[in-house]
This record gives C-alpha cells, sequence and structure tokens, in this order.
C-alpha cells in the first residue's frame, strides 16, 4: 500500500517516488486516494481557519509589551480595554515612523489589518485536477459565479479548487506550498489602508494579501509574503481588465 | 544572532505570527480569552528573550514558547491528557484515503480536532493548518521529525475515520 503522505511531503526515495507517479498514472483508485487526502487537508485547513483572531487586541498587546520597559504583563482584560484607541495610536505612530525613515523604493504602510476571512460558508464541492482551463469551468459551473479565470501560466502548478456559497478558490503549487487564491463578489471587509500598490491597485495585507477589481475581492494565501506578493501580481495582471489602445 | 534590531525589529518579525499564536493557543484548548492572554504571555516572554533567538525558525521558537507556558498552567490547573485517550480508537492501519468532498460544517472537523489528543492535535495544527514544514514542526514541539510524522499520519486517519461518515461524495468529479 503506498504511503501518500510520504508522497505529499517529499519523503519518498527516488524509487519509492517514481513507482508511485507510475501507479498515478495507470490506477485510477491511487488518483484518488491521493486526491482524497489533499481534500482532507484543505478541509481541515479551512476549518480551521475560519476562526478570525481578534487582531486589533493582539497588535495593541504586541505594541504595548515593546513601549513598556520593562516589559510587564498585562491581562487580556486590560488589552481588550485599550481596544481600538491604541490601535489607532500604533497607526499614527506606525505613518510617522514610515516617514521618517529613508527610503529608496516605493513605501509600504507598515499596517496589520485583521485578518481577512475569504470563504465564510463551508465549502460546497472540492476537485483535483491539473488543468487550469479545468478548474475555472468546473469553479463557473458548479458554483453559478462567472468567476474570472486564473491559469499563472509558467508560474504555478492547478492542483485544484473548492467553492463554498459565495465565494470560489482555485488552489496552485507553487515551491512545494499550495498556494489558495480565493475569489468571491466584491465584499466590503477588503479595504482600510493598503499595505502597498501593485501598477497601481491598492493592495491590502489581512492575513493574507488581498485587493478589489471590477467587481471582485481577491485574496491569496498559504504561502510567505514574497511568493503572495509575486502570486497576487501575477494574479492581478491576469484578471484586471486592459486598457484599450485607439 | 538578531534577525531585526531592537523593539522594532521585534515586532516587525513578530507581528505577522499573531493569528498563527492565537490558533494553536485555541488548539490547546484555551477559550478565545485564555488564548489571547496565552499570546501577550507569549509575546512578553520572548520579547525578554529576544536576544536569545537563533534566528532560524522564528515561529516554531515562538510556539515552543506558548506551549510550554500553556502545558505549565495546564499542569497546574489539572492533569495533561496522555497519549492513550479513552474512546479514542487507534486508527486501523489499513485505512485507504478515497476522493471525497468534505461537505461538512467546519464546527465539526473542528469539535473531532478537539478530541484528539493534545500530541496529534497539535501535528495536524501545525503542519495542515499552518503548513510548517516537518523541521519547524518538530522544532516547535521539541520532538524529532520522524515524531512528527508519525503523529501526523495517525492523527489524520483518526480524523478521517471518524468524520467520513458525514462527507459526501462529489459527483462526476475527474482528474
Amino acid at each position: 500500500m503506498t504511503d501518500w503522505q510520504s508522497y505529499e511531503d517529499g519523503s519518498m526515495t527516488p524509487e519509492e517516488r517514481a513507482a508511485a507517479d507510475q501507479l498515478l498514472k495507470t490506477s485510477e483508485e491511487a488518483r484518488r486516494e491521493l486526491a482524497g487526502l489533499q481534500s482532507f487537508r484543505r478541509a481541515v485547513r479551512q476549518a480551521a481557519l475560519q476562526e478570525r483572531p481578534p487582531m486589533d487586541r493582539l497588535t495593541a498587546g504586541l505594541k504595548q509589551i515593546t513601549q513598556d520597559s520593562p516589559p510587564k504583563r498585562i491581562g487580556w482584560r486590560s488589552v481588550r480595554g485599550i481596544g481600538l484607541a491604541a490601535a489607532a495610536c500604533a497607526a499614527i505612530a506606525g505613518a510617522f515612523l514610515i516617514q521618517s525613515r529613508p527610503v529608496s523604493a516605493p513605501q509600504e504602510a507598515n499596517v496589520v489589518a485583521e485578518a481577512y476571512n475569504p470563504a465564510p460558508t463551508p465549502a460546497l464541492a472540492q476537485v483535483q485536477v491539473r488543468s487550469a482551463s479545468q478548474l475555472a469551468a468546473f469553479l463557473r459551473e458548479e458554483s453559478g459565479m462567472n468567476v474570472p479565470a486564473v491559469t499563472l501560466a509558467g508560474m504555478a502548478s492547478p492542483e485544484g479548487a473548492a467553492y463554498g456559497k459565495g465565494w470560489c478558490c482555485y488552489d496552485f503549487k507553487v515551491d512545494g506550498r499550495v498556494v489558495h487564491i480565493y475569489i468571491r463578489p466584491k465584499d466590503s471587509a477588503m479595504g482600510g489602508r493598503p499595505a502597498f500598490d501593485h501598477k497601481g491597485m491598492p493592495m491590502y495585507r489581512q492575513g493574507g494579501i488581498g485587493w478589489n477589481c471590477s467587481g471582485w475581492t481577491y485574496f491569496v494565501s498559504g504561502a510567505p509574503d514574497d511568493v503572495l506578493r509575486k502570486i497576487a501580481g501575477a494574479v492581478c495582471d491576469e484578471t484586471r481588465p486592459q486598457k484599450t489602445v485607439l | 544572532m538578531r534577525l531585526f534590531g531592537g523593539e522594532q525589529g521585534f515586532e516587525r518579525a513578530v507581528r505577522d505570527e499573531l493569528p498563527v499564536l492565537y490558533r494553536v493557543a485555541r488548539r490547546m484548548g484555551a477559550t478565545p480569552e485564555e488564548a489571547e492572554d496565552a499570546v501577550q504571555t507569549t509575546l512578553m516572554k520572548a520579547y525578554q528573550n529576544w536576544s536569545r533567538f537563533d534566528g532560524r525558525h522564528l515561529r516554531s521558537w515562538l510556539i515552543r514558547i506558548l506551549r510550554n507556558e500553556r502545558l505549565m498552567a495546564l499542569r497546574s490547573a489539572k492533569p495533561v491528557d496522555s497519549l492513550e485517550q479513552e474512546g479514542m480508537a487507534e486508527p486501523s492501519e489499513e485505512t485507504l484515503w478515497d476522493e471525497v468532498a468534505w461537505r461538512m460544517q467546519a464546527g465539526r472537523i473542528l469539535e473531532e480536532l478537539e478530541l484528539l489528543p493534545e500530541h496529534y492535535r497539535m501535528a495536524v495544527q501545525l503542519c495542515d493548518v499552518e503548513q510548517m514544514s516537518y523541521e519547524e514542526a518538530a522544532e516547535a514541539m521539541d520532538v524529532k521529525i520522524g515524531t512528527v510524522r508519525s503523529r501526523l499520519f495517525r492523527a489524520r486517519a483518526m480524523l478521517r475515520q471518524r468524520l467520513e461518515p458525514m462527507a459526501g461524495t462529489l459527483e462526476g468529479a475527474a482528474l
């Protein structure tokens, strides 16, 4: 019996991996097993990420720790009492620090917003296919939403897709990690002060990288920030309306 | 070795880890308020020991602090659950994965996750939810990489066995 966990985590020997790859080519059951494991992992992750951490209080607590000297223990109740006022002070202090430091690259706002929840409803279906066009077709046909197609041609390999009521998600593999690209009808929760911009498009850091464009809200997550920025930029370039030069 | 200097460096480095720490604390059985407190305590300890951080796996280092603090707090309150949790049958080694669409409420998954022994629960949280590597997870849990792998294997199998009766089947799914 093939250990698909080892296949997924890359711990197979080259010989074992070759045998597993061969099995995947010839055995429908093997493909279902691997897809099942991957679907399961996605479901667990999605479920666990549905709870939104109280970022305003956590950030205020962090700020208070570094400002106190020596640091003293602060109970969560007093941190809750600080709440939005402390978050506002932190934002103002952050803006001052940004203006006062020398910059050679475009400035980025040191903004931490509450983590965005791109999938507020449970997943209704998931699929694993390795064709980007099949992913888009699946999402459009099954979800009923005419979401933009995302291919990330050459940058990443398609892994799968999922959708729930009001959201869709493309999964692509980048450097061994699965990056999730959520798309949903424009959501007012994505906004505030941009962290940076991509070719004039304001981008927000809310537990991942998100932006709004042409009636859709996009959100990428699942990888380190530098990877997410590249992917977000590529998705933005691929999906934003192109200006027609007359 | 410090990654970045001083208070601002600490703040910048740690800020992105706040949601992870909160979620890990919750997965350790903390209520939302206890989790906030646990994160706060962790940040204080980390700040006090910032000069000792070797600059390698920040997330693992912070989670290790959080787990130590949380486990100490739990030990003083009640016995820590052991690997042999009553009523939690060991998974069959023959469990096979099958492609299913997990049509279930997120709450149900989390309920079952909470019923796993802490060691298994943490392996799932760090590797599947937070997508840490085995090396990072091993460092966070202060165990060997092989231990992380085996705990993860068992945890996934146990979860799947308990959740599968509630899952539906994706009709017409194609690979």
